[in-house]
């Protein structure tokens, strides 16, 4: 019995040993067993010996884009790309993963689901902040140096009053190692050609650190210093728009709501100021972004994100559209999902939804 | 009598009633105990195994599924008294798993590549009872969504992400983007989306409605190219029943083409087990 296997790094054909740790590696979903002494052992081997016996082509990965593949997409279509920078553990990858949930249970801000080269690289990053992680609470996958930029990619289409439009979306996940890399020195923001062809630069300010007094001086220094390092190394170019994200919003929201809160929202203030006089030639967007928040907080999934995707994708949908649909299980037994929730608590930012209950 | 070609791919991950609904098509066309728009004029050469699967399908038994070294393609030529073509229809009758592997390892059969070339529609079977969701946590400890709403997933949990991990919508809409990538560009493709086992799930909404709520990303999808993609949701019960339950009643019924019925998009009325066919060839 000989296998192969598609996972990148995998040397199960030479080693024998699987890269993903399954014993025996015919359970390994990424293994293609070839040969023709085990076809009577099991049905499911039975058919992937068959399935490897065929002539196979290889598909897209359906990972997270290199910079090459992003390239291919910007060539061929209509599309922003958005360089998403701040530091480790700001919330950078959970507002893209976020942004996937809520479209895999409707439509999002005015928005349609209209496909996605990195379905594969949106899944893989999706999964810890998952009940099928086994774990009873949201976590990210920590995007790792060893990646360099990679891009998440979605098609969206809108309502025009002509029809049907939609453009791509490159959304890069970046660790938060490399960014400290762009705080530091010039020439890693040089060696960094994918800043220069971004229609949009978009730097996390991690609200949980804003929020505590003693991490929320360091937290707006390193961001503010990663903004002008970019800047300064003249890797942006004219016309790029800069939105300034406050993650975790839910947090800053109840710090705010303590007696020394407004130290709190004199702090944003003042950093809005800061971060404009740093980009003082581009025009910046501020947003307040819960993502993920936690179970009692006062902002519902995904707050704040249609109002950033509708900056991203920088086009203006038509008033006169049609509300979107939003499909509710009657009975309350069933489960619906948390993008859903928002919309029954008539938290969408603007956008309409008309809720059948079914 | 013109003459036309109609090369058609058949989608589905196991189990999603594609054999079925092929054994009750051919059952429908061939024997002719209800007139309909489509009719077969002469038997194709090969008919082995349609024969074989409608006799299970007659018996009220299941039909099997497609090993994948089960070479089934089927080829006939139907006519449609509607427009006064003969269209031949080419239709390969993929094993399930192709498609499941095709999500795990990114890899897929050269033959189906070609298939999916020169296509000009298809059929997506999803079996209503074994659509698979993923269920987001909100951030910290989650324990009284969990207490409120009782897990229902039906994808075993585990630590490292697998492609085992991934709702049904996302595996079909990748299937669907890697044809669309594939196809060669000779207008849009028709896609007949087949809601199997219709009867089981006693629906209370028509077929396009069933798809929007339970699969809403598969159900963008079709709107967001619906310039490159004509759609319709078919709700099939190609066996009529429960093969355990209803099995005496099935075997009652004296035509065995009057078990089967269909509802089409937002409608109830039922219609011929040959809609989605009369769909993906008509013009």
């Amino acid at each position: 019995m000989s296998a192969a296997c598609s996972q990148p790094g995998c040397e199960v054909g030479t080693s024998g040993r699987c890269v993903e740790g399954f014993h025996p590696i015919s359970s390994c979903p990424y293994v293609i067993l070839s040969g023709t002494d085990v076809r009577t052992i099991e049905t499911q081997q039975d058919e992937l010996v068959s399935f490897a016996d065929q002539e196979l082509v290889d598909l897209p990965s359906g990972e997270a884009l290199s910079i090459r593949h992003a390239s291919a997409v910007t060539r061929d279509h209509l599309t922003e790309i958005v360089f998403i920078a701040g530091p480790f553990d700001s919330g950078k990858t959970t507002i893209l993963t976020c942004l996937y949930e809520a479209f895999l249970e409707a439509p999002f801000a005015g928005y349609t689901f209209r496909g996605s080269k990195t379905l594969v690289g949106f899944e893989r990053r999706s999964h810890e902040g998952r009940q099928e992680s086994g774990s009873s609470a949201a976590k990210t996958t920590h995007t790792p140096v060893r990646e360099g930029v990679v891009f998440l990619h979605l098609d969206l289409a809108y309502e025009q009053r002509d029809g049907l439009g939609h453009k791509h979306l490159l959304l890069s996940d970046i660790s938060g190692e490399l960014f400290g890399r762009l705080r530091d020195s010039s020439a890693a923001v040089a060696e960094l050609p994918a800043l220069l062809r971004a229609t949009r630069i978009c730097l996390v300010l991690d609200g949980e650190k804003i929020a505590n007094r003693t991490k929320r001086h360091v937290s707006r220094n390193e961001s503010r210093a990663i903004l002008r390092s970019i800047i300064e190394a003249g890797a942006l170019q004219q016309g790029c728009v800069v939105d300034i994200i406050f993650s975790k919003w839910d947090v800053v929201l109840a710090a705010a709501s303590e007696i020394s809160g407004s130290e709190t929202m004199k702090f944003i203030d003042e950093t809005k100021g800061l971060i404009r006089s740093v980009a003082a030639s581009f025009e910046v967007r501020f947003h307040e972004i819960a993502a993920r928040p936690a179970p009692d907080a006062k902002t519902p999934f995904a707050h704040g994100l249609p109002t950033l995707l509708r900056s991203w994708m920088n086009n203006d949908i038509s008033s006169d559209i049609k509300p979107m649909s939003v499909y509710v299980p009657n009975a309350p037994a069933r489960q619906f999902g948390a993008f859903t929730a928002a919309v029954l608590t008539g938290n969408t930012e603007g956008a309409e939804y008309v809720i059948h209950r079914l | 009598m013109s003459f036309t070609d109609s090369s058609l791919l058949v989608m589905g991950l196991k189990g999603s009633g594609k054999t079925t609904y092929l054994a009750a098509l051919w059952h429908y066309l061939e024997a002719s105990e209800i007139k309909g728009r489509l009719s077969l004029p002469q038997l194709q050469p090969d008919r082995d195994y349609l024969n074989r699967i409608r006799t299970s399908w007659l018996a009220v038994k299941p039909v099997g599924r497609t090993s994948m070294r089960t070479k089934a393609t089927v080829e006939m030529t139907v006519r449609d008294s509607v427009t006064a073509e003969d269209i031949k229809i080419t239709l390969p009758d993929l094993s399930g798993e192709t498609f499941r592997l095709q999500w795990a390892t990114r890899k897929a059969p050269k033959d189906y590549m070609e298939y999916a070339h020169g296509c000009s529609g298809a059929f997506l079977f999803i079996h209503p009872l074994e659509v698979k969701k993923t269920h987001a946590l909100a951030s910290g400890s989650d324990e009284s969504w969990r207490k409120a709403e009782p897990a229902t997933s039906q994808i075993e949990p585990a630590a490292r992400w697998t492609p085992t991990q991934t709702a049904t919508a996302v595996q079909l809409v990748d299937i669907l983007q890697l044809l669309l990538d594939e196809r060669a560009p000779t207008g849009k493709l028709k896609l007949a989306v087949i809601i199997s086992a219709w009867d089981q799930i006693k629906a209370t909404t028509p077929p396009s409605a069933w798809l929007e709520r339970r699969m809403p990303l598969l159900a963008q999808y079709l709107r967001g190219n619906r310039d490159s993609i004509v759609s319709q949701v078919f709700g099939i019960s190609a066996q009529g029943g429960d093969l355990t339950v209803d099995h005496e009643k099935l075997l009652d019924i004296s035509l065995a083409s009057e078990r089967c019925f269909v509802m089409e998009g937002e409608s109830f009325d039922r219609k011929s087990i040959a809609a989605p066919l009369e769909f993906l060839i008509s013009h």
